[in-house]
């Protein structure tokens, strides 16, 4: 199991080869009989060295008829009963319990949120933003073969920090305040250099080197953590971006603030221009309320860019809930879905249309991710909606959202479909269109004139 | 929106001690058509099982443990959680929890590691006695201990281990070479090892030769020494003992260091416990006694802020009055610095090298019933003048390095040139050169008196 947690633990280990029968004398089901044990039965050691953290389950023979729940149960009874300090604080024993748990699938979409951040990412999908006002993802890649995570922007709320500071989807932020945001163990660099003809002197400093580089690099789960949290102070980004020789340095405002999830604009010609951003509950309806008021006989524009999709929150909150009634609400009526554990499905069918829709164009670029691109392909599929801009995120995976008794866990719990009934392309969808602005939205967006251009290209709407 | 619809079937999820419902309340139209079984029943209240009953159970971490787990064995898409995954799901949260402890030395051994650290403190097993290191997507040997199989047959130190051919028990024959690049060092170390008897060949790659070389071993039972000794000037009779680890073999090994050293004129001791990260709490009063006659030797207080001194057993050998040298650094730590923090209180001998690591707690191994072990902080200890050994921390739990540990009585920084742990290196060891100075100084001073 190479996790990132296994890496950060240690220093190289001297083994000592071989292997000698030793009993367990003791149980632990008779210490806790005797409320207090003996502490001459124990061991009492001093060792300083860090041991290796790794749960190497693989060669359990003795012990594999324990449930692993006692063996938890086990162990916080001890801690209760003879840890050297006052434990007071359970909500961190259960934080960091589950948090690890999870961290050990090595899945950035199956993590942890505390009291706290989930708070924040409920607040996230009602249109209130804090910290530096982006989505950021983790995204693996093999690099030099080497498994690599990167923390890459998906989506900028419009209007935010990092929209002001002119951060960009795609972006891949490498350093936060100066400090590494840690992609990979750098003790595999070592593995690129000849160690096996290294003078031992300079395979010590390169060991040294490698692992400070480690012991002061930020994790990706605190990475996100700093970017997402409330405040108002700089942070400075340290970020790479496509076609740019060199790495840029970014400094971001942090602030809270609010934005509709909706926006509705009538352009001339009976077109109506609507950018979503979120996914949010009310998104539907105010998108049906704005198409009664004007039903766009000269075409309809659908902005889905740095539209990042989102969690399948339970109750009122869920992104691909509200995406769903949206394409209801634009008229798609087939199918489109979810593939579940176990390969079942999930199928969800867009009702009735509630105004049937005029010619369709829908916006897209990298940052439309997940349900967002559902949503496009879906529209392109079955209410023959142009796509215009460039290739979309690519993120197929059904996130869902279940609160704990203290904070809540996200879990990958399936795939999107399109509407092929094939899982979403994992690099993404390509728009019929190719182009491309920095402008999103506003007069001077020269997407929204090629999209109204492409409109007038054809008469007449569909009917 | 049209409200709440529970028509058609619905998804229930029951949450043992929330009485939390999803799924029911869902805006706008039916969107469910077909829901997977397993979301129809509350699988949680299933999988707690026998051990869902009496109030431990509803102790906070376990519940949300257990609710997580259910979670992922419910939800989970990408693997399947079977009870394998299911273990090492379990120890990572058994991980996650100690961590949230802030303390490092607290920490979950795998039945892996807790067999490995019986044998680190027990200090024998079976097998070729050589120490290995991984380096890159190698392995390779760090030194073969001497008189072991390993050395007999000429490993050497920086061999690279190439492949592996093991002998099944009772087989007499050796079977099929595994190449060992890209193994981690546990895997290497599984091919290795085996019961004593039979024979494994084991193909290396050294420096200079263009092929691998092979050697064939019988495996034995190894007894590393922990203790290294010899007259390190022979003129002044300054004798060195280096103490790597407070293993079980500790006192004997040191008590046999003496002797021998004693029957060949030793008159001052250099006593070497850089790198030493300390081991037994046992061993260290041993240790100790030998040093300091009589008296408290260290304080060690309790869970709950009860002290109690542990005083000197005033074992044989003594060192008495005999001019002494303690080499420390920064790596030496916790029973090695019970050990040189009573020396410097008593005035017995002068400590000379880097202010050490800095840990001041004693852990207790608890054995669990599925043969893996906890390793819990349980309690402190100063030395015997009230010094708090560990280091203090900041307000984010990290160690502040400098509150804690010993200080020398000769602060002398080492040399970049000298290589960690090269005790052989008297060239490039400027605490060593210190040593020796100060012991010759005082035995000049001795001469003249």
């Amino acid at each position: 199991m190479k996790t990132v947690v296994r890496a950060l633990i240690g220093l190289a280990a001297l083994i000592v080869v071989g292997a000698g029968a030793f009993m367990v004398g003791k149980s632990l089901r008779s210490m806790v009989e005797r409320r207090r044990p003996t502490l001459l039965d124990m061991r009492q050691i001093t060792d300083s060295r860090p041991l290796s953290g790794a749960a190497r389950a693989d060669s359990l023979q003795g012990g594999a008829d324990v449930n692993p729940s006692e063996t938890f149960r086990d162990v916080l009874l001890m801690m209760r009963s003879e840890y050297v300090d006052r434990i007071d604080d359970d909500t961190k024993l259960v934080s960091g319990a589950v948090r690890t748990m999870l961290y050990s699938l090595d899945d950035p979409a199956t993590r942890y949120w505390n009291k706290e951040q989930y708070q924040r990412l409920k607040d996230d999908t009602q249109g209130v933003f804090t910290g530096i006002g982006a989505r950021v993802a983790i995204q693996k890649q093999k690099i030099d073969n080497i498994d690599q995570r990167r923390v890459t922007v998906v989506a900028v709320a419009p209007g935010g920090p990092a929209a002001a500071a002119g951060l960009r989807a795609g972006d891949r932020i490498t350093e936060l305040d100066g400090n590494w945001v840690i992609a990979y163990d750098p003790r595999l660099d070592l593995n690129r250099l000849a160690v096996r003809t290294m003078p031992e002197v300079e395979y010590r400093k390169a060991l040294r080197q490698a692992t400070k580089k480690l012991t002061d690099g930020v994790s990706w789960p605190r990475a996100l953590d700093k970017l997402m949290a409330p405040g108002d102070a700089d942070m400075k980004l340290t970020v790479v971006r496509a076609n740019e020789p060199k790495a840029l340095s970014i400094v971001v405002k942090k602030a809270e603030f609010t934005r509709p999830a909706l926006e509705v604009r009538s352009l001339p010609g009976g077109r109506v221009y609507v950018r979503i951003t979120r996914f949010t509950a009310d998104a539907p309806g105010k998108l049906a309320a704005a198409l009664k008021d004007n039903p766009a006989p000269g075409g309809l524009i659908l902005d889905l860019r740095d539209n990042p999709g989102g969690p399948d929150l339970p109750g009122e909150a869920s992104a691909i809930r509200s995406m769903a009634s949206t394409l209801g609400v634009l008229g798609v009526h087939g199918k489109i879905g979810i593939i579940g554990k176990g390969s079942s499905r999930r199928v969800v069918t867009a009702a009735k249309a509630a105004a049937k829709s005029s010619k369709l164009v829908v916006i897209v670029n990298q940052g439309t991710a997940n349900v967002a691109e559902m949503a496009a392909g879906a529209l392109r599929a079955q209410s023959d909606a142009t796509l215009l801009g460039s290739t979309t995120c690519g993120d197929s995976v059904y996130q869902k959202l279940v609160p704990l008794k203290v904070g809540a866990m996200t879990v990958s719990a399936g795939t999107l479909m399109g509407a092929d009934g094939k899982p979403l392309p994992a690099r993404g969808l390509d728009p019929d269109i190719a182009a491309g602005s920095t402008v999103i939205g506003g007069q001077d967006d020269p997407m929204i004139a090629r999209a109204t251009a492409l409109l007038g290209g054809r008469t007449g709407g569909r009917s | 929106m049209r409200g709440i619809s529970v028509k058609r079937r619905r998804a229930m999820v029951f949450m043992v001690g929330i009485g939390l419902i999803l799924g029911i309340a869902m805006p706008g139209q039916d969107w469910f058509e077909s829901v997977p079984k397993s979301d129809r029943h509350g699988s949680l209240l299933g999988f707690l099982g026998p051990t869902a009953a009496g109030a431990q159970e509803a102790d906070g971490p376990f519940e949300g443990y257990a609710q997580a787990l259910a979670v992922l064995k419910r939800e989970y898409s990408k693997a399947v959680i079977d009870k394998k995954r299911e273990r090492e799901l379990t120890y990572s949260a058994i991980q996650g929890m100690l961590s949230a402890l802030n303390d490092p030395f607290t920490s979950f051994l795998d039945p892996e590691e807790w067999l490995s650290m019986q044998q680190s403190t027990q200090g024998s097993f079976e097998g070729i006695g050589a120490v290995l290191e991984p380096i890159g997507q190698d392995v390779r040997v760090v030194r073969p201990i001497p008189g072991s199989p390993a050395f007999k047959a000429g490993l050497k130190a920086k061999d690279v281990i190439f492949s592996v051919a093991g002998e099944d028990r009772g087989s007499g024959k050796v079977g099929k070479p595994v190449p060992t690049l890209g193994k981690s060092i546990n895997d290497v170390v599984k091919l290795i090892k085996g019961p004593k008897g039979t024979r494994v060949q084991i193909a290396v790659l050294r420096e200079g030769s263009a092929k691998p070389l092979v050697f064939t071993l019988t495996r034995q039972r190894i007894e590393p020494p922990v203790v290294e000794y010899w007259m390190e000037d022979n003129a002044h009779k300054i004798g060195r003992i280096v103490l790597s680890e407070f293993n079980e073999r500790a006192d004997t090994q040191y008590d046999k260091a003496w002797r021998d050293l004693r029957k060949q004129g030793m008159k001052a001791l250099i006593f070497d416990l850089r790198y030493n990260p300390g081991g037994l709490f046992e061993m260290a009063i041993r240790i100790g006694s030998r040093f300091v006659s009589e008296g408290p030797l260290v304080i060690v207080q309790e869970k709950n802020g009860q002290r109690h001194t542990i005083y000197s057993s005033g074992t044989a050998p003594k060192i008495g009055d005999m001019p002494l040298v303690v080499l420390i650094n920064e790596s030496s730590a916790s029973a090695s610095e019970i050990v040189a923090g009573a020396i410097k209180d008593h005035k017995i001998g002068k400590l000379i090298g880097e202010h050490t690591f800095g840990k001041g707690l004693v852990q207790t191994l608890f054995p669990l019933a599925d043969g893996s072990a906890l390793r819990l902080t349980t309690s402190k200890y100063l030395t015997p003048s009230g010094h708090d050994i560990n280091n203090k921390n900041d307000d984010e739990h990290r160690p502040l390095f400098g509150t804690g540990g010993i200080r020398p009585d000769i602060a002398v920084e080492q040399s970049p040139e000298w290589v960690d742990q090269d005790f052989q290196d008297k060239v490039h060891d400027t605490q060593l050169k210190k040593a020796l100075e100060v012991l010759r100084g005082e035995q000049a001073l001795a001469a003249r008196r």
